[in-house]
């Protein structure tokens, strides 16, 4: 039971980590800044970056969502959250595709 | 179709709401002033419907006017109409280079053959100006970028200058509307579209709006 707490936290990990690496290289935001609560609306320059972060998302996970599925959510934290209901091993492709950003 | 620009807003979030409000009820009592009435601009109040589009309120009438606002610091920029049966949509942006990412994903294949036909100093300008029509199309339908702008077609727009009704396609279906754009310098583009709700099903309703944000439809390309 310990193992499979542990698992998910290191999931939950990932995920994060994956989720603010994109919308740091997307937005040019330092991490740090990039707190659960902060809006995406308000770290994008403008619409069109905005625009950029959500295609980035798409991109990132291979097509297994559509742009109208992310388009709605509103902040980080939001997006961490509907993150982590996506598969383990399709956020683990993610996380290393954007190592080395499609874009 | 009426317009109200305010320059030299100061830049934060609040400033630049407070702008675009500003020039919202502005263009609501312009909009009044073509059609021969007086109002107080103090008598126009902006409320936001539960999707987010905004709406001009005039004190003690019942039937809300037609608004939308955009901002680009330095810039509050919003349309109002006081004719009945229109939805509008405005936009204004900063004309930068766009990432090959956004041009690929946000134009359809038709629009990227018509702007690679123009000349490669007009090509920058167009794309921004495709790009704020789009935006004002999502907005004018009350919907924003939450609806994939490939949804959206315009290459009738492109390259059509001087023309201000046009048709645009809606997920592949066509629309008859009004559209304004101007350059102010080189540095930025204003954009307002009027679609008549009584041409399409988005213009008003809800649920056909939610069904439009959630429904299978794949963007066209």
């Amino acid at each position: 039971m310990e193992a499979l707490i542990l698992r998910e936290e290191a999931h939950c990990m990932e995920t994060r980590d994956a989720v603010v690496e994109i919308i740091s290289q997307t937005l040019h935001v330092a991490p740090a800044e990039l707190a659960d609560d902060r809006k995406l609306v308000d770290l994008a320059e403008d619409s069109i970056a905005l625009f950029e972060l959500l295609i980035r998302f798409e991109q990132a996970l291979g097509g297994h969502i559509k742009y109208e599925d992310i388009a709605h959510i509103e902040t980080v934290g939001d997006v961490i959250a509907y993150a982590n209901t996506l598969p383990a091993d399709l956020l683990k492709s993610a996380f290393n595709r954007t190592q080395n950003p499609p874009l | 179709m009426t317009v109200a620009l305010i320059r030299h807003v100061r830049n934060g979030r609040k400033a630049l709401h407070e702008a675009g409000e500003e020039a919202a009820r502005r263009a609501v009592r312009t909009a009044c002033r073509a059609s021969h009435r007086e109002i107080a601009l103090e008598s126009v109040a902006i409320e936001k419907d539960a999707m987010g589009k905004p709406h001009g309120l005039i004190s003690g009438e019942l039937s809300p006017v037609a608004v939308s606002i955009s901002h680009s610091f330095p810039f509050a920029f919003a349309v109002a109409s006081v004719i009945p049966g229109i939805c509008l949509g405005a936009d204004i942006e900063r004309i930068r280079p766009l990432s090959a990412a956004v041009i690929d994903a946000f134009l359809t294949k038709r629009e990227a053959k018509l702007l690679a036909r123009l000349p490669p100093h007009e090509q920058r300008v167009e794309l921004v100006r495709c790009w704020s029509l789009k935006e004002s199309v999502l907005k004018a339908i009350g919907i924003g970028l939450r609806m994939h702008p490939r949804r959206v077609d315009i290459s009738q727009i492109i390259g059509a200058k001087g023309k201000s009704h046009i048709s645009i396609g809606i997920d592949d279906v066509m629309h008859k509307v009004r559209i304004w754009s101007s350059l102010m310098g080189n540095e930025y583009i204003a954009t307002a579209i009027a679609i008549p709700t009584t041409s399409t099903y988005y213009g008003s309703v809800n649920l056909k709006r939610r069904s439009a944000l959630y429904g299978n439809s794949r963007c066209s390309s």
